[in-house]
Protein backbone atom coordinates (compact mmCIF):
# COMPACT_ATOMS: atom_id res chain seq x y z
CA UNK A 1 0.00 0.00 0.00
CA UNK A 2 1.72 3.25 -1.11
CA UNK A 3 0.90 6.26 1.96
CA UNK A 4 0.48 9.99 0.88
CA UNK A 5 2.30 12.39 1.97
CA UNK A 6 1.11 16.31 2.03
CA UNK A 7 2.18 18.78 3.89
CA UNK A 8 0.23 18.27 6.63
CA UNK A 9 1.94 15.24 7.79
CA UNK A 10 3.70 14.98 10.53
CA UNK A 11 7.87 15.61 10.55
CA UNK A 12 7.80 12.34 12.94
CA UNK A 13 5.84 10.27 10.41
CA UNK A 14 7.79 11.49 7.63
CA UNK A 15 11.42 10.50 9.06
CA UNK A 16 9.90 7.05 9.66
CA UNK A 17 9.51 7.01 5.97
CA UNK A 18 13.18 8.13 5.01
CA UNK A 19 14.17 5.53 7.68
CA UNK A 20 12.07 2.90 5.55
CA UNK A 21 14.00 3.92 2.41
CA UNK A 22 10.23 5.02 1.04
CA UNK A 23 10.54 7.38 -1.86
CA UNK A 24 7.62 8.99 -1.87
CA UNK A 25 8.29 9.92 1.80
CA UNK A 26 11.75 10.87 1.00
CA UNK A 27 10.59 13.30 -1.68
CA UNK A 28 8.04 14.35 0.71
CA UNK A 29 10.88 15.59 3.42
CA UNK A 30 12.78 17.18 0.23
CA UNK A 31 9.70 19.35 -0.81
CA UNK A 32 8.90 20.69 2.73
CA UNK A 33 12.96 21.80 3.55
CA UNK A 34 14.39 22.39 0.40
CA UNK A 35 13.63 26.30 0.57
CA UNK A 36 15.21 26.80 3.81
CA UNK A 37 17.50 24.55 3.46
CA UNK A 38 18.65 26.07 -0.42
CA UNK A 39 18.89 29.34 2.30
CA UNK A 40 21.38 28.35 4.44
CA UNK A 41 23.86 27.41 1.58
CA UNK A 42 23.14 30.29 -0.10
CA UNK A 43 23.67 32.24 3.01
CA UNK A 44 27.12 30.92 3.45
CA UNK A 45 28.09 29.91 0.05
CA UNK A 46 26.15 32.60 -1.95
CA UNK A 47 23.68 32.48 -5.09
CA UNK A 48 26.10 29.80 -7.53
CA UNK A 49 26.61 26.38 -8.19
CA UNK A 50 28.82 25.63 -5.55
CA UNK A 51 25.40 26.58 -3.20
CA UNK A 52 23.26 23.56 -5.10
CA UNK A 53 26.13 21.57 -5.19
CA UNK A 54 26.61 21.79 -1.22
CA UNK A 55 22.07 21.41 -0.94
CA UNK A 56 22.30 18.29 -2.89
CA UNK A 57 25.15 16.64 -0.97
CA UNK A 58 23.92 17.67 1.80
CA UNK A 59 20.43 16.11 1.36
CA UNK A 60 22.41 13.34 -0.23
CA UNK A 61 23.31 12.87 3.60
CA UNK A 62 20.45 13.13 5.41
CA UNK A 63 18.94 10.61 3.52
CA UNK A 64 21.94 8.32 3.58
CA UNK A 65 22.39 8.91 7.73
CA UNK A 66 18.51 9.10 8.54
CA UNK A 67 19.54 5.68 10.89
CA UNK A 68 21.50 8.28 12.97
CA UNK A 69 18.73 10.81 13.58
CA UNK A 70 17.80 9.86 17.67
CA UNK A 71 14.44 11.98 17.23
CA UNK A 72 14.81 13.80 20.04
CA UNK A 73 15.40 17.02 18.46
CA UNK A 74 13.67 19.00 15.45
CA UNK A 75 14.59 17.16 12.79
CA UNK A 76 14.66 20.31 10.62
CA UNK A 77 17.31 21.31 13.34
CA UNK A 78 19.26 17.97 12.77
CA UNK A 79 18.77 18.57 8.97
CA UNK A 80 19.96 22.20 9.29
CA UNK A 81 22.87 21.21 10.88
CA UNK A 82 24.37 19.12 8.61
CA UNK A 83 23.78 21.55 5.77
CA UNK A 84 25.73 24.02 7.74
CA UNK A 85 28.33 21.57 8.17
CA UNK A 86 28.06 20.96 4.47
CA UNK A 87 28.70 24.52 3.50
CA UNK A 88 31.71 25.02 6.03
CA UNK A 89 33.40 21.73 4.24
CA UNK A 90 33.21 23.66 1.25
CA UNK A 91 34.67 26.45 1.79
CA UNK A 92 37.57 24.58 3.87
CA UNK A 93 37.96 22.54 0.41
CA UNK A 94 37.71 25.74 -1.50
CA UNK A 95 40.18 27.22 0.73
CA UNK A 96 38.33 30.65 1.73
CA UNK A 97 38.60 29.96 5.23
CA UNK A 98 40.94 32.36 6.49
CA UNK A 99 40.57 34.63 9.53
CA UNK A 100 42.96 37.32 10.58
CA UNK A 101 43.21 37.80 14.82
CA UNK A 102 41.87 40.83 15.56
CA UNK A 103 42.19 42.12 19.31
CA UNK A 104 39.85 45.44 19.21
CA UNK A 105 36.06 45.32 19.23
CA UNK A 106 33.19 47.17 18.07
CA UNK A 107 30.39 48.30 20.49
CA UNK A 108 26.95 48.21 18.94
CA UNK A 109 24.89 50.54 19.04
CA UNK A 110 21.54 51.68 20.00
CA UNK A 111 19.62 49.45 17.76
CA UNK A 112 16.81 51.54 16.09
CA UNK A 113 13.61 49.70 15.40
CA UNK A 114 14.35 50.63 11.32
CA UNK A 115 16.78 48.20 11.41
CA UNK A 116 14.61 45.46 13.40
CA UNK A 117 12.18 45.76 10.52
CA UNK A 118 14.87 45.45 7.63
CA UNK A 119 12.96 43.00 5.31
CA UNK A 120 15.29 39.50 4.75
CA UNK A 121 16.35 40.90 1.57
CA UNK A 122 18.18 43.95 2.82
CA UNK A 123 19.44 41.18 5.14
CA UNK A 124 20.70 39.17 3.19
CA UNK A 125 22.43 41.94 1.22
CA UNK A 126 24.23 43.33 4.18
CA UNK A 127 25.51 39.68 5.61
CA UNK A 128 26.63 39.29 2.05
CA UNK A 129 28.65 42.45 1.53
CA UNK A 130 30.75 41.12 4.87
CA UNK A 131 33.95 39.65 4.32
CA UNK A 132 33.90 35.44 4.61
CA UNK A 133 35.40 35.27 7.70
CA UNK A 134 32.88 37.69 9.43
CA UNK A 135 30.02 36.66 7.43
CA UNK A 136 30.45 32.70 8.46
CA UNK A 137 30.89 33.79 12.39
CA UNK A 138 28.36 36.26 12.24
CA UNK A 139 25.81 33.50 10.66
CA UNK A 140 26.60 30.74 12.77
CA UNK A 141 26.33 32.92 15.81
CA UNK A 142 23.54 34.87 15.00
CA UNK A 143 21.48 33.62 12.88
CA UNK A 144 22.18 30.14 13.98
CA UNK A 145 22.77 30.14 17.39
CA UNK A 146 26.05 28.41 17.85
CA UNK A 147 28.13 29.20 20.71
CA UNK A 148 31.38 30.51 20.40
CA UNK A 149 32.74 27.50 21.66
CA UNK A 150 30.94 25.42 19.02
CA UNK A 151 31.95 28.15 16.19
CA UNK A 152 35.51 27.60 17.15
CA UNK A 153 35.34 23.95 17.03
CA UNK A 154 33.47 23.94 13.91
CA UNK A 155 36.26 26.29 12.58
CA UNK A 156 38.86 24.93 14.05
CA UNK A 157 40.07 28.54 15.84
CA UNK A 158 40.25 29.78 18.88
CA UNK A 159 37.02 31.43 20.83
CA UNK A 160 38.61 34.38 20.87
CA UNK A 161 39.26 34.48 17.20
CA UNK A 162 35.74 33.77 16.48
CA UNK A 163 34.65 36.60 19.45
CA UNK A 164 36.77 39.45 17.38
CA UNK A 165 35.53 38.27 14.16
CA UNK A 166 31.94 38.60 15.34
CA UNK A 167 32.80 42.02 17.08
CA UNK A 168 33.91 43.04 13.46
CA UNK A 169 31.50 41.90 11.72
CA UNK A 170 28.84 43.79 14.12
CA UNK A 171 30.78 46.91 13.38
CA UNK A 172 30.71 46.47 9.47
CA UNK A 173 27.25 45.67 9.92
CA UNK A 174 26.12 49.10 12.00
CA UNK A 175 28.37 50.96 9.92
CA UNK A 176 26.92 50.18 6.65
CA UNK A 177 23.19 50.56 8.19
CA UNK A 178 23.68 53.82 9.28
CA UNK A 179 25.01 54.32 5.57
CA UNK A 180 21.37 52.75 4.28
CA UNK A 181 19.52 55.66 6.83
CA UNK A 182 21.60 58.46 6.29
CA UNK B 1 18.04 42.82 17.10
CA UNK B 2 20.02 39.50 16.28
CA UNK B 3 17.40 37.68 17.79
CA UNK B 4 14.83 39.71 15.70
CA UNK B 5 17.09 39.02 12.36
CA UNK B 6 17.22 35.52 13.28
CA UNK B 7 14.12 34.49 13.77
CA UNK B 8 13.02 36.02 9.96
CA UNK B 9 16.54 34.67 8.65
CA UNK B 10 15.62 30.99 9.81
CA UNK B 11 12.26 31.33 8.15
CA UNK B 12 13.46 32.29 4.74
CA UNK B 13 12.93 30.34 1.79
CA UNK B 14 14.89 30.27 -1.06
CA UNK B 15 13.55 29.04 -4.38
CA UNK B 16 14.57 25.45 -5.32
CA UNK B 17 15.48 24.97 -9.46
CA UNK B 18 13.55 22.53 -11.38
CA UNK B 19 14.25 19.05 -11.28
CA UNK B 20 16.40 19.22 -8.43
CA UNK B 21 14.41 16.40 -7.16
CA UNK B 22 14.62 14.30 -10.07
CA UNK B 23 18.73 14.22 -9.68
CA UNK B 24 18.22 13.85 -6.36
CA UNK B 25 16.37 10.52 -6.79
CA UNK B 26 18.62 9.62 -9.73
CA UNK B 27 21.42 9.63 -6.79
CA UNK B 28 19.69 7.55 -4.53
CA UNK B 29 18.78 5.11 -6.88
CA UNK B 30 22.62 4.55 -7.83
CA UNK B 31 23.29 4.96 -3.91
CA UNK B 32 20.76 1.79 -3.46
CA UNK B 33 21.37 -0.11 -6.75
CA UNK B 34 24.95 -1.89 -5.52
CA UNK B 35 23.03 -3.37 -2.04
CA UNK B 36 20.21 -4.51 -4.21
CA UNK B 37 22.80 -6.14 -6.84
CA UNK B 38 24.80 -7.95 -3.95
CA UNK B 39 21.35 -8.57 -2.27
CA UNK B 40 20.55 -10.40 -5.67
CA UNK B 41 23.24 -11.82 -6.33
CA UNK B 42 24.78 -13.74 -3.35
CA UNK B 43 22.44 -16.55 -4.32
CA UNK B 44 24.69 -17.11 -6.83
CA UNK B 45 27.81 -16.65 -5.67
CA UNK B 46 26.91 -19.12 -2.82
CA UNK B 47 25.65 -21.81 -5.57
CA UNK B 48 28.81 -21.39 -7.47
CA UNK B 49 31.03 -21.84 -4.38
CA UNK B 50 29.47 -24.83 -3.33
CA UNK B 51 29.90 -26.19 -7.54
CA UNK B 52 33.47 -25.24 -6.88
CA UNK B 53 33.43 -27.16 -3.92
CA UNK B 54 31.64 -30.31 -5.46
CA UNK B 55 34.31 -30.07 -8.06
CA UNK B 56 37.21 -30.31 -6.28
CA UNK B 57 35.62 -32.79 -4.23
CA UNK B 58 34.99 -35.14 -7.13
CA UNK B 59 38.26 -34.25 -8.53
CA UNK B 60 39.91 -35.80 -5.32
CA UNK B 61 37.83 -38.63 -5.16
CA UNK B 62 39.24 -39.67 -8.86
CA UNK B 63 42.65 -38.97 -7.16
CA UNK B 64 41.67 -41.57 -4.87
CA UNK B 65 40.40 -43.67 -7.71
CA UNK B 66 44.05 -43.85 -9.28
CA UNK B 67 45.94 -45.03 -5.62
CA UNK B 68 43.52 -47.66 -5.49
CA UNK B 69 45.05 -48.46 -9.59
CA UNK B 70 48.26 -48.51 -8.32
CA UNK B 71 47.78 -50.63 -5.14
CA UNK B 72 46.05 -52.62 -7.38
CA UNK B 73 49.07 -53.07 -9.48
CA UNK B 74 51.11 -53.95 -6.20
CA UNK B 75 48.44 -56.33 -5.44
CA UNK B 76 48.76 -58.26 -8.54
CA UNK B 77 48.53 -62.30 -8.59
CA UNK B 78 51.98 -63.93 -8.86
CA UNK B 79 51.82 -65.18 -12.44
CA UNK B 80 50.82 -62.04 -14.05
CA UNK B 81 53.90 -60.51 -12.42
CA UNK B 82 55.99 -63.18 -13.65
CA UNK B 83 54.76 -63.12 -17.17
CA UNK B 84 55.21 -59.35 -17.22
CA UNK B 85 59.02 -59.63 -15.80
CA UNK B 86 59.81 -62.38 -18.87
CA UNK B 87 58.68 -59.98 -21.21
CA UNK B 88 60.45 -57.21 -19.81
CA UNK B 89 63.19 -59.67 -20.03
CA UNK B 90 62.89 -60.92 -23.84
CA UNK B 91 62.52 -57.19 -24.71
CA UNK B 92 66.24 -55.84 -23.22
CA UNK B 93 68.14 -58.98 -24.31
CA UNK B 94 66.71 -58.15 -28.14
CA UNK B 95 67.89 -54.30 -27.65
CA UNK B 96 71.32 -55.58 -26.32
CA UNK B 97 71.51 -57.70 -29.04
CA UNK B 98 70.41 -54.79 -31.54
CA UNK B 99 73.24 -52.94 -29.45
CA UNK B 100 75.94 -55.45 -29.67
CA UNK B 101 74.89 -55.16 -33.27
CA UNK B 102 75.46 -51.73 -34.29
CA UNK B 103 78.83 -51.52 -32.21
CA UNK B 104 80.51 -55.08 -34.01
CA UNK B 105 79.62 -53.01 -37.22
CA UNK B 106 80.91 -49.78 -36.04
CA UNK B 107 84.43 -51.72 -35.18
CA UNK B 108 84.19 -53.81 -38.14
CA UNK B 109 87.73 -52.67 -39.30
CA UNK B 110 89.91 -53.41 -35.92
CA UNK B 111 88.09 -57.00 -35.07
CA UNK B 112 88.78 -57.57 -38.93
CA UNK B 113 92.99 -56.82 -38.38
CA UNK B 114 92.98 -58.22 -35.21
CA UNK B 115 91.76 -61.81 -36.90
CA UNK B 116 94.02 -61.45 -39.53
CA UNK B 117 97.20 -60.60 -37.31
CA UNK B 118 95.90 -63.75 -34.70
CA UNK B 119 93.97 -66.13 -37.21
CA UNK B 120 95.72 -67.82 -40.34
CA UNK B 121 93.76 -66.90 -43.89
CA UNK B 122 93.62 -70.82 -44.22
CA UNK B 123 91.55 -70.96 -40.90
CA UNK B 124 88.79 -68.37 -41.26
CA UNK B 125 85.96 -70.37 -41.83
CA UNK B 126 83.67 -70.19 -44.98
CA UNK B 127 81.21 -67.96 -43.80
CA UNK B 128 77.63 -68.53 -46.19
CA UNK B 129 76.66 -65.00 -46.84
CA UNK B 130 74.16 -63.68 -43.62
CA UNK B 131 70.98 -61.90 -44.11
CA UNK B 132 69.98 -60.52 -40.98
CA UNK B 133 66.89 -59.49 -40.94
CA UNK B 134 65.98 -58.43 -37.18
CA UNK B 135 62.74 -57.44 -35.86
CA UNK B 136 62.21 -56.23 -32.65
CA UNK B 137 58.65 -55.64 -31.57
CA UNK B 138 58.28 -53.83 -28.22
CA UNK B 139 54.98 -53.93 -26.93
CA UNK B 140 55.39 -53.19 -23.97
CA UNK B 141 51.64 -53.85 -23.05
CA UNK B 142 51.16 -57.09 -24.28
CA UNK B 143 50.92 -58.68 -21.02
CA UNK B 144 50.14 -56.23 -18.16
CA UNK B 145 46.31 -55.65 -18.04
CA UNK B 146 45.13 -53.00 -19.60
CA UNK B 147 44.64 -50.58 -16.50
CA UNK B 148 48.19 -51.48 -15.41
CA UNK B 149 49.52 -50.62 -18.52
CA UNK B 150 47.72 -47.12 -18.45
CA UNK B 151 49.43 -46.57 -15.30
CA UNK B 152 53.11 -47.77 -15.78
CA UNK B 153 53.26 -47.59 -19.39
CA UNK B 154 51.61 -44.82 -21.30
CA UNK B 155 53.68 -44.55 -23.89
CA UNK B 156 52.09 -45.81 -27.75
CA UNK B 157 53.56 -49.41 -28.74
CA UNK B 158 56.52 -48.93 -30.02
CA UNK B 159 57.79 -51.27 -33.47
CA UNK B 160 61.94 -50.63 -34.31
CA UNK B 161 62.50 -52.21 -37.22
CA UNK B 162 66.16 -53.29 -38.01
CA UNK B 163 66.86 -54.63 -41.49
CA UNK B 164 71.09 -55.37 -41.96
CA UNK B 165 71.28 -56.84 -45.53
CA UNK B 166 75.46 -57.01 -45.26
CA UNK B 167 78.01 -60.08 -46.06
CA UNK B 168 80.43 -59.32 -43.71
CA UNK B 169 82.52 -61.82 -43.72
CA UNK B 170 82.71 -62.08 -47.30
CA UNK B 171 84.38 -58.61 -46.91
CA UNK B 172 86.31 -59.64 -44.44
CA UNK B 173 87.90 -62.78 -46.84
CA UNK B 174 88.75 -59.99 -49.60
CA UNK B 175 90.41 -57.72 -47.53
CA UNK B 176 92.47 -60.23 -45.59
CA UNK B 177 93.51 -61.72 -49.02
CA UNK B 178 94.89 -58.39 -50.02
CA UNK B 179 96.39 -57.95 -47.28
CA UNK B 180 98.10 -60.77 -47.04
CA UNK B 181 99.74 -60.32 -50.10
CA UNK B 182 101.33 -57.12 -49.60
CA UNK B 183 102.24 -58.51 -45.78
CA UNK B 184 104.31 -61.00 -47.20
CA UNK B 185 107.09 -58.57 -49.23
CA UNK B 186 106.58 -56.27 -46.58
CA UNK B 187 107.79 -58.35 -44.13
CA UNK B 188 110.66 -59.80 -46.34
CA UNK B 189 111.52 -56.20 -47.16
CA UNK B 190 111.59 -55.21 -43.59
CA UNK B 191 113.43 -58.40 -42.21
CA UNK B 192 116.35 -57.82 -44.97
CA UNK B 193 116.56 -54.01 -44.20
CA UNK B 194 116.79 -55.16 -40.30
CA UNK B 195 119.07 -57.86 -41.27
CA UNK B 196 121.00 -55.38 -42.97
CA UNK B 197 121.07 -52.87 -40.47
CA UNK B 198 122.24 -55.60 -38.04
CA UNK B 199 125.44 -56.15 -39.49
CA UNK B 200 126.18 -52.64 -40.12
CA UNK B 201 125.59 -52.50 -36.63
CA UNK B 202 128.11 -55.36 -35.75
CA UNK B 203 130.78 -54.02 -37.65
CA UNK B 204 130.20 -55.89 -41.40
CA UNK B 205 129.70 -53.03 -43.59
CA UNK B 206 127.54 -53.94 -46.39
CA UNK B 207 126.46 -52.20 -49.69
CA UNK B 208 124.53 -48.83 -48.90
CA UNK B 209 122.90 -48.91 -51.95
CA UNK B 210 121.14 -51.94 -51.11
CA UNK B 211 120.19 -50.57 -47.77
CA UNK B 212 118.62 -47.72 -49.27
CA UNK B 213 116.44 -49.74 -51.75
CA UNK B 214 115.61 -52.02 -48.98
CA UNK B 215 114.22 -48.78 -47.03
CA UNK B 216 112.38 -47.28 -49.66
CA UNK B 217 110.51 -50.55 -50.36
CA UNK B 218 109.75 -50.72 -46.72
CA UNK B 219 108.50 -46.92 -47.04
CA UNK B 220 106.88 -47.53 -50.28
CA UNK B 221 104.74 -50.63 -48.92
CA UNK B 222 103.66 -48.92 -45.95
CA UNK B 223 102.20 -45.83 -48.04
CA UNK B 224 100.57 -47.81 -50.40
CA UNK B 225 99.05 -50.15 -47.23
CA UNK B 226 98.26 -46.69 -45.26
CA UNK B 227 96.45 -46.21 -48.78
CA UNK B 228 94.59 -49.28 -49.47
CA UNK B 229 93.17 -49.65 -45.75
CA UNK B 230 91.73 -45.44 -46.43
CA UNK B 231 90.46 -46.26 -48.88
CA UNK B 232 88.63 -49.73 -47.43
CA UNK B 233 87.49 -47.19 -44.67
CA UNK B 234 87.06 -44.23 -46.37
CA UNK B 235 89.09 -42.45 -43.81
CA UNK B 236 89.67 -39.17 -44.56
Amino acid sequence: MTQIYTSQTHERDLVQACKRRDRKGQEAVFKRLAGKMMAVCKRYLGAGPLAEDVFMEGFMKVFTKIDLFQEQGSFEGWVRRIMVNEALMALRKEGKMKFQETDFGYEIGQTEDAYVNLEVEELNKLIESLPLGYKTVFNLYAIEGYTHQEIAEMLGIQEGTSKSQLSRARGLLQQKLNELHV
Amino acid sequence: MESAWRRKMQEEISPIPEGLWEKMSARLDAEEKPKVFFIKTWPWAAMLAVALGLAWYASDTTHEADGNVISGLKNLPTTTKRAARQEIAHVRSLARGKSRLNSSLKNKGMSERALVKSTPVETIPRAEAMQVKEEVAIKQNTVLPTHVAMEKIPEKEEVIWVQVDIDPMLQVKEDMSNMAENMAPKKRNLGQLLKKIKQVIKGNPGEWSEIKENFHLVANKYVQTEENIKQKFQIQ
